[in-house]
């Protein structure tokens, strides 16, 4: 049988082994990343402060100074929120790139951000509380995706997951649809502002409270995830070849759908909505590492954790005023993506 | 007596009967933003165009006003004149949100379609694209705070009211000059430092300069949002950023941010000056904001207020009787004694039942 | 270990494709399903898997129906191996191969060295053992059919239902899937393949079925069914079996 050695076949042999080292490196990355977040900001903090900070949370005393406040109280929740909420759109993404077996397919593809989008704009039409606005994001979300599902289920087409993006395109376009209206709809000098700045996504607003509501929601999604990722390999091979392997594959699928959304609405419903992540960090990795999911899905969350924290911290210290986060993640992260595409490596079959 | 020459007085008739008049006496005159406009000679009808011209038009000419941009909501309907309560939802023309359909403004046939707030020339020229597509004499009125009494006066000579235009004015003077000569002898570093919260988060503010917070400036305080570039209109801030200002006061008409911040503030609100020493100050909102929503002539019983916020000591403001002097000037409204009590404890920062049904 | 069909009616909703299928392969046999393109061998095999519902009769493995049976008890006793398409991720062979072992550990499991143990000597038993860590992407249609071919061996299943497994191979790789496969036979695997080649049938088979237009004409020894006039009925040309000294059988087409 012939050989075909090109350099990218030599490249594709180095990428099992260099995994561990990917890994490390990535780990290296996001501590840094946290670093760099919790040190930087308006108020003068140093890595002194910081350390005194984390000496309160260990021996549980509440912070004295008012540097020590800042990190415990702000900086810290929103560092943290920055790794939840990286980790989990990148998972996601790449859970769904494999499951949908595309590219080009981020987390909001079965409508889950459209959804949540339509929710929290809702809520704040009706003026109500931040914690009520959030939870209707997440109620939408989930509505979302599982109005998406039932509507696969009962158009039963040969192609189950063609139905479900085609399925999520429509009712995304649906519940982005509505979203227009009511930004019309919505006062001018009061509502109006306040929907935009949601739809562009910000870290600014997340509590401490938040983070402990929603971090056991994204465990709860994650773990799975992180369970089946074997399985998830042999889904992406295609439904029929899965259930000749032996796969359940109508129900790991719902399972991962499932578990994806819950990740998605959860986090979109304290942040906003912010783009990119769940579509270029799943790719980023696939390059990096292949994309065998026990390697690709912990590289990628990873990567996305110290992504968002690095793009966070660039978005609240370029001025006075905050750059809506979700215009930074396509600023920095669409020429890096076409930087590598141009190098050549590709993370898909060609 | 001489004889009257029976030829010339028919002459004389016949020429007057046939004299050619105008169809209907017209009138030319300039609006703020320097364009001519035509105007009938009687203006019976008027829309206007956004949030701020429908608070003019309602102040000046409350016969004339063919609907409401917005439906009016249960809690502000007490403060607006019965006639005026149920007009119609028309829509916005400019500004933000373009929801008027055309066709609407024309077929409720106004003689004027109003404009009150910035004059610059993308306005200028949106006014004269609608005013070409509909036919309707388009007047666009500077919306300022320090031209409140030229456009007072202007509005009420184009509107044909002439002597509530100058009662209107007058009051801005008045109350401009009042105010003025309390400031004058609080230099610029004494004056407080001041946050206006909005959003229900609180951390949507306007920037120094926006024509949203420049009643801050004018009732002697100092923004503390400024991004010290060309930038101004509406923008999120961080809680650390907040926290470096410090800010000495913090307005909001926003009651779910009140209740938050004064009732169970966050962490990034605890630590704030303001709130801690109790100084989250909530603007009421009916029928209109008193110091935004929208940026119009409503402002002023705000300003007032605010100015005796910042500086009791120097500027005096009895609630009781400004607001209800104001509304009755304003708003065509004899303010009731509970309505009155409403908007006393509103400001007292004890709203009406929340969140505000439409 | 018996897959067994009988009185199968298969097809599409749409579309019905073949009737009054009754076959059965069981442990040892090689049993080889000659027809021409678009009888509906692939449609069968389908069936036979359980990826499709039969239209009428059943697909019975040892008796059970397998309508009976979840994923995993099927896939545990019988593999697949479909013809290569095209692979959407770029997977090495080694963990293309490794997909197969899901059914032998639990639902959260990762895979264990035994599980690679057992791929790296399926590569190993095709000759391909240096592939192992190459993008299947990126490899030939016949050697992506070989990585295909272990992993169902990888599989470790009684039952093997392969889908023109030598359809892209070269003359050698061709020669070493037809040993391997009767070795697999050897060693107690029960397998059903289709094939365009009836030399192959004559080379490995003890059972043929021959296929035409959705139905099974004959089936039986090679020796028996695969007369000149069966096989012009199937494919339409004049085709004479020829015995060698060796005692091999070949099909020699005649070209006039």
């Amino acid at each position: 049988m012939g050989r075909r050695e090109t350099s990218g076949d030599a490249a594709e042999a180095m990428t099992a082994s260099q995994t561990p080292w990917v890994i490390l490196a990535l780990a290296v990355f996001v501590i840094c990343a946290v670093a760099l977040g919790l040190t930087v900001g308006a108020f003068p903090v140093t890595l002194d402060g910081a350390a005194r900070a984390l000496g309160r949370v260990w021996s549980g005393a509440g912070p004295q100074a008012p540097d020590e406040r800042v990190l415990l109280s702000i900086r810290g929740p929103r560092v943290v929120a920055g790794l939840v909420v990286g980790a989990a759109l990148a998972a996601a993404g790449v859970v769904y790139q494999g499951l949908f077996r595309n590219p080009l397919v981020s987390p909001d593809v079965l409508g889950v951000t459209a959804g949540a989008g339509l929710g929290a704009v809702l809520g704040i039409f009706l003026s109500l509380p931040v914690l009520l606005i959030q939870t209707f994001a997440f109620a939408g979300g989930l509505a979302t995706v599982a109005i998406v599902y039932f509507i696969a289920v009962a158009v039963q087409g040969r192609d189950p997951t063609l139905v479900l993006v085609l399925g999520g395109v429509v009712v995304g376009a649906l519940a982005g649809a509505i979203i227009s209206l009511m930004k019309i709809l919505a006062d001018p000098y009061d509502q109006l502002p306040a929907i935009t700045f949601w739809l562009l996504g910000s870290l600014a607003s997340v509590r401490g409270s938040d983070l402990a509501t929603v971090l056991p929601v994204v465990v709860a999604g994650l773990v799975p995830l992180v369970l089946l990722r074997w399985r998830i390999n042999v889904l992406s091979l295609g439904d029929e070849e899965a259930k000749a392997l032996g796969l359940d594959a109508v129900r790991l699928r719902t399972i991962v759908i499932a578990a994806a959304t819950l990740i998605t609405a959860s986090v979109v419903a304290i942040t906003g909505v912010i783009g990119w992540v769940g579509l270029v960090i799943p790719h980023i990795s696939r390059m990096l590492v292949g994309p065998n999911f026990e390697r690709l899905l912990p590289t990628a969350m990873l990567m996305g954790a110290g992504y968002l924290v690095l793009v966070d911290t660039l978005a609240r210290s370029l001025g006075r005023i905050e750059v809506p986060i979700g215009i930074l993640t396509a600023m920095v992260g669409a020429p890096f993506f076409l930087w590598l595409l141009w190098r050549g490596r590709h993370g898909w079959s060609s | 007596m001489p004889r009257i020459d029976r030829r010339r007085l028919i002459a004389g008739v016949s020429a007057i009967a046939l004299w050619p008049r105008p169809a209907q006496a017209q009138r030319l005159m300039t609006d703020s933003a320097g364009r001519t406009v035509t105007l009938p000679s009687s203006i019976q009808r008027i829309f206007a165009a956004g949030g701020p011209a429908a608070v003019v038009v309602y102040a000046l000419r409350p016969d004339a006003m063919v609907g409401w941009p917005r439906a009016l909501r249960d809690e502000e309907r007490p403060f607006i004149a019965p006639a005026q309560r149920d007009l119609p939802e028309v829509g916005l023309l400019t500004g933000r949100g373009d929801t008027a359909n055309v066709e609407i403004v024309l077929k409720m046939k106004p003689d004027l379609i109003l404009d009150f707030g910035s004059v610059r020339p993308t306005f200028a020229s949106l006014a004269d694209s609608v005013q070409q597509r509909t036919g309707i004499s388009y007047a666009l009125v500077d919306g300022r705070f320090e031209a409140t009494a030229t456009s007072m006066r202007l509005l009420g000579k184009m509107l044909e009211v002439p002597e509530r235009g100058e009662a209107l004015a007058r009051f801005t003077e008045d109350l401009f000059k009042r105010l003025d000569a309390a400031l004058a002898a609080v230099p610029e570093q004494k004056r407080p430092r001041v946050y206006l919260a909005r959003g229900p988060d609180g951390l949507e503010t306007g920037l120094r300069g926006s024509i949203n917070t420049e009643i801050i400036e004018r009732a002697g305080g100092r923004n503390v949002a400024d991004a010290q570039d060309q930038r101004r209109g509406i923008a999120n801030v961080s809680p650390e950023q907040l926290l470096l200002w410090n800010p000495d006061a913090i307005i909001t008409w926003d009651r779910n941010f009140h209740a938050m911040v004064t009732a169970a503030p966050a962490p990034a609100w605890q630590s704030l000056e303001a709130v801690q020493q109790k100084r989250v100050y909530l603007a009421p909102t009916a029928p209109f904001g008193w110091i935004d929503r929208p940026p119009s002539i409503n402002r002023l019983i705000g300003l007032a207020w605010l100015s005796n916020l910042f500086h009791g000591d120097r500027f005096a403001f009895d609630i009781r009787h400004e607001a209800r002097s104001f509304y009755k000037l304003f708003y065509h409204v004899d303010v009731g004694d509970s309505d009155l009590e409403t908007l006393i404890a509103w400001a007292d920062g004890k709203p009406p039942g929340m969140p505000p049904k439409r | 270990m018996t897959l067994a069909t009988h009185d199968l009616a298969f097809g599409y909703p749409e579309r019905p494709v073949g009737r009054h299928v009754s076959l059965a392969v069981t442990a040892g046999d090689v049993m080889c399903l000659l027809g021409p393109n678009g009888c509906g061998k692939t449609t069968l095999f389908k069936t036979m898997l359980g990826l499709l519902a039969p239209q009428g009769g059943r697909v019975t493995v040892d008796g059970t129906d397998l309508r009976g049976l979840s994923r995993a008890d099927i896939a545990r006793r019988i593999a697949y191996v479909p013809q290569a398409q095209g692979v959407v991720f770029p997977y090495t062979a080694l963990d293309l191969v490794l997909m197969a072992r899901v059914t032998h550990r639990g639902a959260f499991a990762a895979p264990t060295r035994e599980d690679r143990m057992v791929a790296l000597s399926a590569l190993a038993d095709l000759k391909i053992a240096d592939l192992a860590h190459r993008d299947v992407t990126r490899l030939s249609g016949g050697q992506r059919q070989l990585v295909l071919i272990a992993r169902a061996i990888a599989q470790a299943a009684p039952l093997i239902v392969m889908d023109e497994p030598t359809a892209s191979l070269d003359f050698g790789n061709q020669v070493v899937v037809l040993r391997e496969i009767r070795a697999l036979a050897a060693r107690g695997a029960g397998i059903v393949l289709s094939t365009h080649d009836p030399d192959h049938a004559f080379a490995i088979a003890n059972r043929v079925a021959l296929m035409h237009d959705g139905a099974v004409i004959a089936a039986g020894p090679p020796s028996e069914i695969m007369t000149a006039e069966l096989l012009e009925t199937i494919y339409g040309v004049a085709v004479h079996p020829e015995v060698l000294s060796t005692g091999q059988t070949v099909c020699v087409p005649a070209m006039t």
